[in-house]
């Protein structure tokens, strides 16, 4: 599931707004230098960051399972609307989408939930907006559940899901049920005090080494870039 | 004024039709009430509207007036109310949102900004209590039903409101369970704390609260001390089974 993954690797121990500068770094790169020069070592980086959280890289296969399908649309786009170079243009795109994909996923793996949200807040994202994000960032692993539930109550019962078919049968209820058990959430967080107007920063986010080394590099790395 | 609930000439509804009518109710400081009905009769409804839940969250129909520790619930916020009344919902699932157990019992209290050994202290003592202690640092997914209902109730008291609301605490807990948990609310009880409860077991109703509402059709039908309103055998036109303790001396007496 989409979720936090408990770790001790300087992966997750660098503050979550530290991350949160590295991602928006990496993903400038990515939309600027769009060339396979650039994008294939760049991949390695992604693929070491993976290596270095100690996070298999079946996580991220597993849990997006098909929707990984989405990657071959580039390549089938730049195919139609040019026979002879899509192929390159394709492959670069989809390389792009995989490390957008896998550094955000990277992310979210890595940070609790509770302090990206502070770090939002302390990057002057607006709170409620902050807020939203990361309720919907909890919403995924909520619909995954539903999902599993609603599949199995329907099979109990005689459904059978034939493959490629739209799933209409789940889609209505698993987006009624969601939306409920995401109200349920807000109204729990609400009633222990937490207030989406206005988030607390105060206490988790605290700058380690590993933190102030990466602040020091980030610019020097963006001057090197650009 | 020494009621910490008051419920004045209060109807809602989510869409038309009424769940709640006409309730009238006032609860005083240090009371221990529990609410039976049947199921639909809008007894969850009116927890939420306890804590201001509605109409804050979920808006509606609302007419009425109702103050919770003399704070009015419509022009209150639900985190400030959450400061003097806790609630434990219905679905456990739905409540605990940390991903690890420890994470949830200190939800609250990082929203109070309490310094940090203060709530490790907390955290400790509330899941000793409900013997989650050695479960501290798992994901709260891999709990059983039962486990989740404890590790929600854990966390309301954690926060040590002036007020419980219990929302069918004991659902998916065995009798045992049950039992102790109406053993810890009633100690609290004892400190001054007022506890509010739903629940369908008549059995425990009886042994542990003082004062019984009985909800139907969207109105409080019963209202008054356990012995009196739950030894009527009328009380089984409202879902509710008699209490075997007077059961036997109903047969005796005959
Ligand atoms: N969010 C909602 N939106 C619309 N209708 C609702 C909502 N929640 C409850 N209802 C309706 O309000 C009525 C009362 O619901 P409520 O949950 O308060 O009952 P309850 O007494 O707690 O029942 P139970 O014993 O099953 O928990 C029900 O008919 C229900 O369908
Ligand atoms: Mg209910």
């Amino acid at each position: 599931m989409i979720l936090y993954i408990p770790g001790n690797s300087p992966v997750h121990k660098a503050d979550a707004r530290v991350k949160i500068l590295y991602l928006v770094f990496f993903l400038l790169i990515l939309f600027t230098k769009d060339t396979l020069g650039v994008i294939l070592p760049f991949s390695l980086v992604t693929l070491l960051l993976y290596y270095t959280s100690g996070i298999s890289l079946l996580r991220p296969v597993r849990d997006l399972g098909s929707s990984w399908l989405l990657l071959l649309v580039p390549i089938l786009l730049h195919l139609l609307v040019n026979p002879s170079l899509g192929l390159y243009y394709g492959v670069v795109s989809s390389l792009f989408l995989l490390n957008v994909i896998l550094l955000s996923l990277l992310n979210v793996y890595t940070t609790e939930i509770k302090s990206l949200l502070q770090a939002l807040v302390f990057l002057k994202v607006p709170s409620e907006l902050a807020f939203m994000l990361v309720i919907s960032l909890r919403f995924l692993p909520l619909m995954q559940e539903q999902l599993t539930k609603i599949r199995v109550s329907q099979a109990l019962r005689g459904y059978e899901t034939k493959p490629f078919s739209l799933p209409i049968p789940l889609i209505v209820p698993l987006m009624h049920s969601s939306l409920k058990r995401a109200m349920q959430l807000a109204i729990s967080l609400e009633s222990r005090g937490f207030d989406s107007e206005h988030i607390n920063i105060a206490m988790e986010l605290q700058l380690s080494k590993i933190d102030y080394v990466l602040l020091f590099l980030l610019p020097l790395m963006v001057f090197a870039v650009f | 004024m020494v009621d910490v609930i008051n419920i004045c000439n209060l109807s809602f509804s989510y869409g038309k039709r009424d769940v709640l009518k006409g309730i009238n109710l006032s609860i005083d400081r240090g009371e221990f009430v529990g609410i039976a009905g049947p199921v639909g009769s809008g007894k969850s409804t009116l927890l939420l509207v306890m804590n201001g839940v509605i109409p804050n969250m979920i808006r509606g129909n609302f007419k009425g007036a109702v103050t919770t520790c003399g704070m009015d619930v419509k022009t209150s916020k639900v985190s400030e109310i959450s400061r003097k009344v806790g609630i434990v919902l219905q679905d456990p699932n739905s409540q605990i949102f940390s991903l690890r157990v420890r994470d949830e019992v200190a939800f609250a209290l990082e929203n109070r900004k309490l310094p940090k050994d203060q709530i490790e202290k907390k955290v400790d003592k509330y899941l000793k209590l409900f013997g989650l202690h050695s479960m501290k640092d798992e994901n709260p997914n891999n709990l059983s039903e039962g486990q989740k209902q404890k590790l929600a109730i854990a966390s309301t008291l954690a926060m040590e409101p002036e007020v419980i609301l219990f929302d069918e605490p004991s659902s998916s807990l065995d009798s045992s369970s049950a039992i102790k948990l109406y053993k810890i609310l009633r100690a609290l009880n004892r400190k001054g704390i007022t506890v509010i409860v739903v629940e369908h077991d008549t059995e425990l109703l009886v042994e542990n609260v003082k004062r019984v509402l009985v909800l139907k059709d969207s109105t409080i039908k019963l209202d008054g001390p356990p012995e009196k309103i739950l030894s009527s055998p009328k009380i089984e036109k409202y879902g509710l089974k008699v209490p075997c303790m007077f059961k036997s001396t109903a047969r005796s007496s005959r």
